[in-house]
């Protein structure tokens, strides 16, 4: 079974060999090409958004207008016609909230074949054809600008868990969303994020209640599958006093010679004593080996540590996109909170990844955890960039980082852009970082006890990126290991 | 490779003062009646302006707001008259007995009468204003003097230049002291702009001990440019002291094949010290190791930003980066580690360690690794921390007073850095530096 996948993987030696690439046939229902202030009603508008949200799209949209893309970022694309793009499009048969009953086939079978469970009996089989049974994943199918379906609704409804696309949150629990909306990221943040907020069409809303522990893992899973159209969503996760939650996001798209922009908000909140744990496998497609196509990914997500003791933690795996721009943070208020990062990046072929975290360390007793592994090949840039800051409050504030690059090729460039910043006495922070290849040795290891190359590279790499699938909930666990071998298959030699 | 980005032009106040400056001192600057050597300023003029004086949002200066902190520019020293200086009074005794050959710049002008170096054997030395009289001697002496790029520093120094210390030693040639180059930015509210060039020939070794002091409000800005040949090997202390005083200094060092470079800096005080470099391996199999320490308390801001870059394969560098810091000083050490295609085999290290003696105190850090090789090893670390709980309990219940036990650790914390200073009058030099920063408080 695993020999028959690795000759496979093997037999397919391409960047190019992207599983997730096909198209959906499927009508849809676009906004009018081009971005204006009409853009931003017409989204609202087929949201049935209140007078409030309009406004607060529009004041992000005008001031959106007077930014300037940022460049700071070691990745190179050509600028971005923001006049060119659809910002909106639905499938025409998921225009009205329906039951899993009543949704278009065709988009069933699409979230079949990428192996995402909408029906509530079915499981998450962690490799295909692996009788791997895992426990069950609420889940939220986001199909270009609107969500199509959110499993085990009711389920979660009884213990008091609000899972649902953010436009249906917006009109049933209008309070908690006017709260929190905007809060860890607000309207000015940056370029994209204040684009986002203009045009923003759908994601997941998640509250949890004072003392729950949600009884399942919850799950969005993105899709972007219309040509020339950018997407645009917004997550929000909310964990009261004492609860707990584990959420996770997937993403893939179609492969076409155009970029897409996917330009994401995510908003976490953690009051006192309350745990989020947010996992990301990002696999949007990459381009081709000519580095045409790909999504260029331009997200911001950030976690408000916001209550005593509460804690947030990321875990991300980055294969994807053909550009990722993307800093996963952490604000650090409440007294006693932790945030940590896991992150595996990898790019190949011509992908640039600038990626990275930022812990930003401002209650007493707070402490972070950063562990980044890069592993650049072919011809990619792979990039972190991080802050470590202690404010002058912050007493007793603790930080490890540790991020290693790992060199596959002498085409591809590896690079770290750590910050520190300490303005407390009381702050420890520790940083350690490092670039290297695989080591000639561990390879004549490996080879002399018969295995090929590309078994020992992937044995190899899966070793290098330990520390962080540890943190990975068990059903991506499988899948992950996979990505990670095909990623970088064609990449030795 | 350079740590600097574009910096976008803007004639706002603060390159109007330098830019005014030069229009007031030009005509009396070493040689202004030589065309070459006015073509020479002006294009670093122009090239400062290009890039106007640096602020926060300059990646390379985000943590030096030079536009906040320097917000006054002094007339300009070194053109006339001559300053009365004590090299002892000014330097100290122990770093004034070192037995070296000396070039002594005092006030922006070279003093023959305080320096030794004059003449030492394998040593051709000549002041920089002494090469500016004539066309023919300016012609050949600034060829070798070009312009950094993007070093707004480099761009003061040259455009201001009073002075500065020429040196080359012959291949092959074996110094048997050091030398010693003292500046001295002796009056109060005065700027003083030095550009110096070292070239050591294939196989020769040297070392060279660079002291510089400020009294009062001084404003001093420098560039140096080393260039070690094949196989030769150079030892190089830098120490900076002062304290209400600016300082900017800037440096290339390129290292031939197999060249050594062992750079040791030492900044204590200073309202504000910003001492950036590169250093380069132009061919195989040299090597660097970088060692150096700040000390500063009050309102002091020391700045240490550094780009090694390894242009060339098999090449090996070390930096070791020691900061102390108490009251509301401000610590900055950024480090970048490039290693460019090609450069394979290369070793880099790096490690940054902050002590943070007060919680006013603020360490900023930014160690950088650039890679585009894949046959390396490059690692950088960093921490910031307090001093160790433990270690000091450890001394107090061997009896030792808590004064005292703090000032050994911290000792021991920068003697780290500095304890690789084999020159012995240097290295009691330094202790001695060290021991009184630590007294003083």
């Amino acid at each position: 079974m695993a020999e028959q996948d690795t000759i496979e993987r093997v037999s397919e030696i391409d960047v190019d060999k992207y599983k997730y690439g096909f198209t959906t046939d499927i009508e849809s229902v676009r906004a009018p090409k081009g971005l204006s202030e009409d853009t931003v009603r017409f989204i609202s508008a087929k949201k049935g958004e209140p007078e409030w949200l309009l406004e607060w799209r529009l004041e992000a949209y005008r001031r959106w207008r007077t930014m300037e893309e940022p460049t700071w970022a070691r990745v190179h694309y050509q600028k971005i016609d923001y006049d060119d793009l659809y910002y909106y499009s639905a499938p025409k048969s998921a225009e009205k909230p329906k039951s899993l009953a009543d949704v278009d086939p065709e988009l069933l079978r699409t979230y079949e074949k990428l192996g995402i469970p909408l029906r509530e009996q079915a499981v998450l089989a962690g490799v295909e054809g692996a009788q791997v049974t895992a426990p069950r994943v609420a889940v939220d199918a986001v199909f270009d600008s609107v969500s199509v379906v959110t499993t085990f609704k009711e389920e979660l409804g009884r213990a008091g868990v609000i899972f649902c696309p953010i436009s249906e949150a917006v009109r049933d629990h209008p309070e908690l969303v006017r709260k929190y909306l905007g809060s860890v990221v607000p309207t000015s943040d940056n370029y994209f994020a204040t684009l986002n907020s203009a045009v923003y069409s759908d994601g997941s809303f998640v509250y949890v209640p004072e003392g729950v522990r949600c009884p399942m893992e919850l799950s969005t899973y993105f899709r972007i599958n219309e040509q020339n159209t950018g997407q645009f969503e917004r997550t929000l996760i909310i964990a009261d006093k004492g609860s707990y939650v584990s959420y996770l996001e997937g993403c893939t798209a179609p492969m076409r010679d155009e970029n897409q922009l996917h330009a994401a908000v995510v908003e976490l909140i953690a009051l006192d004593d309350a745990e989020i744990k947010y996992s990301t496998v990002q696999n949007w497609y990459p381009g081709d080996k000519e580095g045409k196509g790909g999504i260029y990914n331009f997200v911001t997500k950030r976690g408000d540590c916001r209550g005593r003791n509460s804690k947030i933690s990321w875990t991300q795996v980055e294969t994807g996109s053909a550009i990722t721009w993307k800093y996963p943070s952490c604000i650090l208020r409440g007294d006693g909170s932790r945030g940590e990062f896991y992150s595996i990046a990898i790019s190949n072929g011509r992908q640039q990844v600038d990626s990275g975290t930022k812990m930003i360390h401002l209650g007493k007793n707070t402490s972070s955890r950063i562990i980044s592994k890069g592993i650049a090949a072919g011809r990619s840039d792979n990039t972190y960039r991080g802050l470590v800051s202690a404010h002058r409050r912050a007493t007793n504030a603790r930080n490890f980082t540790q991020c290693d690059s790992l060199l596959i090729g002498d085409q591809c460039g590896a690079h770290t852009v750590p910050y520190i910043e300490a303005k407390n006495a009381s702050a420890q922070f520790e940083h350690e970082a490092t670039t290297s290849k695989i080591s000639d040795d561990q390879l004549f290891y490996c080879l002399q006890r018969g295995l090929s190359q590309e078994e020992a590279v992937a044995l190899i790499v899966n070793g290098f990126v330990r520390d962080v699938l540890q943190q990975l909930p068990m059903e991506f666990l499988a899948e992950t290991q996979k990505l990670i071998s095909i990623s970088l298959e064609g990449s030795v030699g | 490779m350079t740590i600097h980005q574009a910096i976008t032009a803007a004639a706002t106040p603060s390159e109007q003062r330098f830019l005014d400056l030069y229009a007031s001192v030009c005509g009396r600057l070493p040689g202004a009646d030589v065309p070459a050597v006015r073509a020479w300023r002006e294009e670093a003029l122009d090239a400062f302006a290009a890039m106007g004086v640096p602020h926060r949002r300059v990646e390379a200066w985000k943590y030096t707001d030079l536009r906040a902190l320097m917000t006054t520019v002094h007339p300009l020293g070194g053109i006339d008259g001559s300053e009365q200086v004590e090299v002892i009074a000014s330097i100290g005794r122990a770093l004034a007995n070192i037995d070296s050959y000396r070039a002594v710049f005092a006030g922006g002008k070279f003093r023959a009468d305080l320096s030794t170096i004059q003449g030492a054997p394998g040593i051709s030395f000549a002041p920089l204003c002494s090469k500016l009289k004539s066309e023919a001697d300016a012609g050949a002496t600034l060829a070798a003097l070009p312009l950094p790029e993007r070093d707004i520093i480099a761009a003061l120094s040259t455009a201001f230049a009073t002075s500065g210390a020429l040196i080359s030693i012959a291949p092959g040639q074996k110094l048997d002291r050091p030398i010693h180059i003292i500046v001295i930015a002796s009056g109060e509210a005065n700027a003083y702009a030095l550009r110096h060039a070292v070239t050591l020939g294939d196989g020769a070794e040297a070392t060279i001990i660079e002291t510089h002091v400020g009294a009062g409000a001084a404003q001093a800005w420098s560039y140096t440019a080393l260039d070690i040949g094949k196989g030769a090997t150079l030892k190089h202390a830098r120490l900076t002291q002062s304290d209400a005083a600016l300082h900017l200094a800037s440096s290339t060092v390129t290292l031939g094949e197999g060249a050594i470079y062992e750079p040791t800096h030492a900044a204590i005080g200073g309202a504000l010290t910003r001492s950036e470099g590169t250093i380069r391996f132009n061919g195989p199999n040299a090597r660097t190791t970088y060692n150096a320490a700040i000390l500063a308390r009050g309102h002091s801001h020391v700045d240490f930003t550094l780009v090694v870059d390894h242009a060339a394969p098999h090449c090996e560098s070390r930096e070791l980066v020691k900061v102390v810091l108490d009251d509301r000083a401000k610590g900055v050490f950024q480090g970048k580690v490039a290693v460019q295609r090609g450069a394979q085999k290369t070793d880099g290290k790096q490690m940054a360690n902050a002590l943070l003696l007060s919680n006013d105190a603020e360490f900023d850090s930014k160690p950088e690794l650039e890679i585009f090789a894949d046959d390396v090893v490059c690692g950088h670390g960093a921490t910031a921390g307090q001093l160790d709980e433990d270690l000091m309990f450890y001394l107090k219940s061997r009896g030792i007073p808590e004064a005292q036990a703090r000032a050994l650790l911290i000792a021991a914390f920068v003697g780290a850095a500095l304890d690789t200073v084999d020159n012995e009058g240097l290295h009691a030099a330094l202790d001695e530096k060290v021991a009184a920063w630590l007294a003083a408080k």
